[in-house]
């Protein structure tokens, strides 16, 4: 397994909050793997807060619902729902359910993400909620998981699925009345990422690549096995 | 499930590896013990696993051309390949992929891929589950039936344009291989399928070739069709995934030799309907989901 760590720069705003809460551009490290972008925060706190939240919302896309409709005997794709520019991940932790019901019903869910402008408003439409969650795309978990490292210092782990789209991601931590807030920015990487790029950007060279390596494979089996 | 999840790049799904390796070496060695493609098998299999229809039968084309090459092999040594058959076979099979790559490109613009080959599975694996199990119960009566002649001729040889095959020992209209050709090109671009099923029967029972030459030819001819499908998928609408077919090619492999020596001890034969039950088994699934309940009455796709 290949780990490409990348620490990256703290974009957009930054509260330069005192003390109890800090976060610097190199509290945030970002590692990404097949499996997806793990984040990790590091962060400064006089006292564990136990009302710690982490929110990460990711870049703008479009989310397309279909459901399926029994028609003529056949289930077949019916009513489709598309939402434009809405956040294609969000993470909530320290945001517990009943928490989170109470703010869709008074439309108090914005305080989640201070200066963000995105819609946000799937995350009150359980049906977007469970599709994205069943995808790993829609996290929501009442407390946040603080690692005490001694001397005042915590970290906490946050896990964006390699279904996620590539983009900014934008991340938003508040702990003991204070909030900061940084841009990080999630890529593919690796072998992934090179594959991708070919399949997309050089298809004729790609459909012969993997032909050839389907041969070489093919050919490689016959000299192994045809010996014996 | 089953731990370390693979996301394969192209699919954009994240499906557990040794789940993913075993299901790919159990089809490998049923593939193996039976002497038959897999691909029927393993592409289903794909769409269980919630890997996009596309995205499986073209790499699933991918996986079929690398098998085929090392089973050819073997076949060219012994000069059991017709190539002039398999030219005229591949001649009308590169029409018939082009013209279902591009009907997959037609129905994905207008939202019916997956219905497409879901409802095509369905036919194509109950009509060959049902002959594979009439063909296993019957085994006994095929064994006494007589010996016919290593090569016949039908009407149908009689269309014009006829053509002299000298290995095959045949005289037939170019029309009748290049015909089959077109109808197994549609069947590879459709449903990630080598068709040899189809292709072996049609090519002994229809084109009347000797059966020693059948299997060799029909693997040539395999290998020109799914190498053009994967080919014009990468090109048409990036859905191979390299990641994925190396994944299946390695399972694949390994089953298909242990069920190669498995077969040599084994009564494959009598073993044949097991084949059978699994094809319908398979072929029940789809319809289940496609007739009864689907397995999700709803699906998000989230695109930038």
């Amino acid at each position: 397994m290949r780990l490409i760590p990348l620490i990256l720069l703290l974009c957009g705003t930054l509260a330069w909050a005192t003390p109890p809460i800090l976060l610097s551009d190199q509290s945030i490290d970002i590692t990404t793997n097949f499996r997806g972008t793990e984040i990790v925060l590091t962060t400064y706190l006089e006292t564990p807060d136990p009302k710690a939240r982490l929110v990460i919302v990711g870049p703008n896309g479009t989310l397309t619902i279909r459901r399926k409709e029994r028609r003529a005997g056949l289930w077949l794709n019916a009513a489709k729902t598309t939402l434009d520019q809405v956040p294609t991940y969000v993470a909530l932790q320290g945001i517990d359910f009943q928490q989170l019901t109470d703010d869709c019903s008074r439309g108090t869910y914005q305080v989640y993400t201070p200066n963000h402008h995105s819609n946000l408003s799937w995350i009150c439409r359980p049906g977007f909620r469970d599709l994205m969650a069943n995808k790993g795309l829609f996290v929501q978990g009442g407390s946040v998981a603080l690692e005490d490292l001694g001397q005042g210092f915590f970290r906490t782990t946050a896990f964006v699925p390699a279904t996620a789209k590539p983009g900014a991601y934008q991340v938003w931590f508040t702990a003991g009345g204070d909030i900061a807030s940084a841009t990080i920015n999630v890529q593919r990487a690796g072998l992934e990422r090179l594959v991708l790029e070919t399949a997309e950007n050089y298809r004729v060279l790609y459909g012969i690549l993997c032909l050839i390596i389907a041969a070489l494979a093919g050919w490689v089996t016959n000299l192994i096995f045809s010996r014996r | 499930m089953f731990g370390m999840e693979l996301h394969f790049p192209i699919a954009d799904v994240s499906v557990s590896l040794p789940l993913l390796m075993f299901l790919g070496f159990a089809v490998g060695v049923l593939s193996g013990l039976f002497g038959v493609g897999g691909g029927f098998l393993m592409t289903p299999i794909l769409f269980f696993l919630g890997i996009p229809k596309l995205v499986a039968t073209s790499t699933e084309a991918v996986q079929i051309a690398g098998s085929s090459v090392s089973g050819v092999l073997g076949h060219f040594k012994r000069k059991n390949v017709d190539i002039k058959v398999g030219c005229f076979l591949a001649g009308g099979g590169l029409i018939g992929t082009t013209a279902g790559v591009f009907l997959t490109r037609w129905l994905t613009s207008v939202g019916l891929t997956d219905f497409v080959i879901e409802i095509t599975y369905v036919i194509f694996l109950g009509f060959i589950g049902t002959v594979m199990l009439i063909e296993s119960l019957g085994s006994k009566m095929y064994a006494k039936a007589p010996t016919r002649r290593s090569h016949y001729h039908t009407p149908l040889h009689r269309l014009p344009w006829r053509i002299k095959f000298p290995r095959s020992k045949l005289y037939m209209s170019g029309f009748l291989p290049i015909g089959l050709g077109f109808f197994i090109g549609i069947l590879t671009a459709l449903l990630g399928v080598g068709g040899g099923f189809i292709m072996v029967p049609a090519m002994i029972y229809i084109l009347g070739m000797p059966t020693l030459i059948v299997i060799g030819t029909s693997l040539f001819t395999v290998i020109i069709l799914t190498a053009s499908v994967a080919l014009q998928q990468s090109i048409v609408n990036v859905s191979v995934d390299i990641v994925l077919a190396v994944c299946l090619m390695v399972g694949g492999v390994l089953g298909a030799q242990v069920g190669v020596r498995l077969s040599s001890r084994l009564p494959a034969q009598d073993l044949r309907i097991w084949l059978a039950l699994i094809v319908l088994a398979v072929c029940g699934k789809l319809a289940f989901d496609l007739l009864v309940y689907p397995p999700a009455l709803a699906s998000i796709e989230v695109s930038l």
